[in-house]
């Protein structure tokens, strides 16, 4: 995801940045975020068919933050995937209009699905 | 119980799974409409190049962009003087030909292209002899 994240950026640098417009970032982002969402469905399919845990009162603890954080990351990524995927398809219809906004906005979603991640990560691990 | 449980979990899913869909569905149109009406004599400037503009030159067009190749460019119907870069007018054949066989725009491939006006404007094109 942070690999999806630095590379996605330096495409969105690279084509409505000033960049080079060459789009050399285009096909390793593809094939990133590819594995990313691959690896991200894996992961919550895995936590979908866990067990169901014994009943406990709800309390703000460390599950409860990181079930918060991988709904945040979930909604993220499938924001991410729909909006990427309506940019790469706009882009190649030719269609210019709007395709910097859309791209902007995929990028300020992908850092912030990157955050949901990290923290959902850091408090399953303690 | 497990089996209940799982249901349970995918169907709360469902919701998110509705609203990617409903974001989903404007992605089968997301090109410039073909254009109204085909010109029977059309010119690059009135007629060839906003259709370029619509579908091509945000990638041909000078400098190429997202990867396209810089060996020619589609914003101007000649190249200008001193610049040794083909442009539209020398082209015109070879992309007309992408653009018919379906390779070019990218998404064509999917159906979503110049449109059958847009292809009938570039045949008129060519048959006159690519006027400026």
């Amino acid at each position: 995801m942070a690999a999806s994240c630095i590379i996605g950026q330096l495409n969105y640098n690279d084509l409505y940045g000033g960049g080079t417009g060459r789009g050399s970032y285009q096909m390793p982002h593809r094939l990133l975020v590819y594995s990313t969402a691959g690896l991200f469905t894996a992961t919550g399919i895995y936590a979908l068919l866990a067990p169901q845990p014994y009943k406990k009162p709800l309390k703000f603890d460390t599950g409860l933050v990181h079930r918060m954080a991988a709904i945040g990351a979930t909604a993220g990524m499938v924001a991410e995937v729909v909006l990427g995927f309506l940019t790469a398809r706009t882009a190649d219809s030719g269609n210019s209009s709007g395709i910097k906004s859309m791209a902007k906005v995929h990028d300020a979603i992908g850092w912030t699905t990157f955050g949901f991640m990290t923290v959902a990560g850091t408090a399953w691990l303690f | 119980m497990l089996k209940r449980d799982v249901t349970a979990r995918v169907f709360s899913l469902c919701p998110l799974a509705m609203v990617a869909l409903a974001l989903a569905i404007p992605a089968c149109s997301l090109g410039k409409p073909d254009i109204a009406t085909v010109p029977a004599h059309p010119t690059f400037e009135r007629d060839v190049k906003p259709l370029l503009a619509d579908h091509c030159l945000l990638c041909h067009g000078y400098p190429a962009t997202r990867g396209a190749p810089t060996s020619f460019r589609l914003d101007v119907y000649d190249p200008p003087v001193g610049t040794p870069t083909p442009a539209a007018h020398q082209e015109a054949s070879r992309f007309i030909r992408s653009i018919d066989d379906g390779k070019m725009p990218p998404s064509a491939l999917w159906g979503d292209g110049v449109g059958p006006n847009g292809k009938a404007l570039l045949q008129n094109w060519q048959t006159d002899g690519y006027p400026d």
